[in-house]
């Protein structure tokens, strides 16, 4: 597992944040990308946009609720009740993101935390909800909980931020790959189209590895 | 206590109430239903701006989609747009022009063919003579082939010669002199932003906002659910 170096040419990085419904709405078939082609998947947790300074005003907050609850009922996945995690709840998500993946929880850290948060939610600031999400995505609660106040995540999650600015974005759910980047969840059937012409779709009998890395 | 109970409403109840509110389609459909029984066709309102790539999709395609199921569409040209000292703007146009060149071709078309932004000032005057058109048909007609020009034709330059004499082949017309609808265009932003949206491409249908761009498939369907109701 690669940690925060630059991409190699197979490599597709997957800005996400919990504090965005469509980020959820990506998570699942962005975590299935990597089973259907040749490629990493590379983790970049990022702080909200309301985190760093982007505005947000409440005509867009509106839009968002309602676009991504069609979106939601388009896919299927639950959408609302939801707990808006801002602050520490953000911040706990993240850490136990960084966590996960050096257990190869990742994928289901992920999906579980924000399908409690968009779906059913639940405040993830509470202690007893998160800890019983860190055991349903399988991961030991008492670690999840040291790892939400270790420093080094915090570092992980700010250079994941940072690399987004880098990259000229500034919004979430983003997929960068060959130097283009696609933004939205209803973007990644554009990234998987640039991954069929780049010539990554497995082969029918390909052998599936795991390729998620933070 | 207080602060905990703000906290909940903020965070869990109102967003939660707008989310559930935003599926009951019925009062929606109701309206669609008795502008039918009035004799009025459905209506949809699309809000653009010429300096917008995205818009050079939104056009054709929802007058493509209105077309087919004989809904009106009025069209309503922005000279102000977006959200107000946005320090992502310059980064957004640029992402525009990559992202609507794929939503083009994943449409079966060329794609974008105009590689830089253009700013709301070099093209005012399409807005300003889009909304000197007081006939719809002939708003559509310009708006629609301005756009393709000015994004899709890589021939294209900015000239305001070469789109007046397009105007005068789609419309019979000179376009209108000056800048003399200012007022009505600074209008058509408020009425953007009292009902509830702040850019482009904005595509409202009874009440319900959509990114026109990126929604056209929900928006055929939200329509068809609204005719299907009024023919029980």
């Amino acid at each position: 597992m690669s940690h925060h170096h630059g991409p190699a040419s197979a490599t597709v990085e997957f800005f996400f944040s919990f504090r965005s419904p469509y980020s959820y709405l990506a998570a699942a078939r962005a975590f299935a990308l990597p089973q259907q082609y040749d490629i990493e998947l590379v983790w970049r947790g990022v702080r909200p946009m309301a985190m760093r300074g982007q505005p947000l005003p409440l005509a867009k907050q509106l839009y968002i609720l309602r676009d991504a609850a069609r979106e939601a009922d388009a896919l299927d996945l639950p959408f609302g009740p939801m707990y808006d995690p801002i602050g520490e709840g953000v911040w706990r998500c993240l850490c136990v993101a960084e966590y996960a993946a050096e257990h190869d929880r990742l994928a289901a850290w992920v999906i579980t935390a924000a399908t409690a948060i968009w779906g059913r939610g639940v405040d993830v600031r509470r202690d007893d909800a998160f800890v019983e999400l860190c055991r349903t995505a399988g991961l030991d609660s008492a670690a999840c909980l040291m790892a939400i106040e270790r420093s080094d995540y915090r570092e992980r999650v700010e250079c994941n931020t940072a690399r987004l600015a880098e990259l000229g974005h500034w919004g979430v759910p983003t997929f960068a790959f060959d130097g283009e980047l696609y933004w939205g969840q209803d973007r990644i059937v554009d990234l998987e189209h640039a991954l069929r012409e780049a010539g990554h779709l497995r082969g029918a009998s390909a052998s599936p590895r795991r390729r998620v890395s933070a | 206590m207080i602060g905990s109970l703000r906290d909940y409403l903020k965070r869990r109840l109102v967003p939660s109430t707008v989310i559930a509110t935003s599926r009951r389609r019925g009062p929606a459909r109701w309206r669609m239903r008795c502008r039918q029984w009035l004799g009025q066709p459905l209506r949809v309102e699309l809000y653009f701006a010429f300096d917008d790539p995205y818009a050079a999709i939104a056009v054709p395609g929802l007058a493509r989609l209105c077309s087919a199921r004989k809904v009106e569409l009025r069209l309503y040209p922005l000279l102000q747009r977006g959200i107000a000292d946005d320090p992502a703007a310059d980064a957004r146009a640029l992402h525009a022009l990559q992202d609507a060149t794929r939503l083009s071709r994943r449409g079966g078309h060329t794609g974008l063919l105009r590689s830089e932004p253009v700013t709301a000032d070099a093209v005012a005057f399409l807005a300003h003579w889009c909304e000197a058109l007081a006939m719809p048909a002939d708003r559509l007609r310009f708006a629609s082939a301005a756009l393709e020009a000015l994004w899709c034709d890589g021939r294209s330059g900015l000239q305001r010669e070469a789109f007046a004499q397009l105007h005068r082949q789609l419309t019979g017309q000179l376009p209108a002199s000056g800048d003399a609808q200012g007022a009505a265009l600074a209008r058509n932003a408020q009425r953007l932003r009292q009902r509830g949206h702040w850019e482009s491409p904005a595509a409202c249908l009874a009440g319900e906002w959509f990114f026109a761009h990126e929604r056209l498939a929900q928006i055929a369907q939200r329509l068809d659910q609204y005719r299907v109701g009024a023919q029980v």
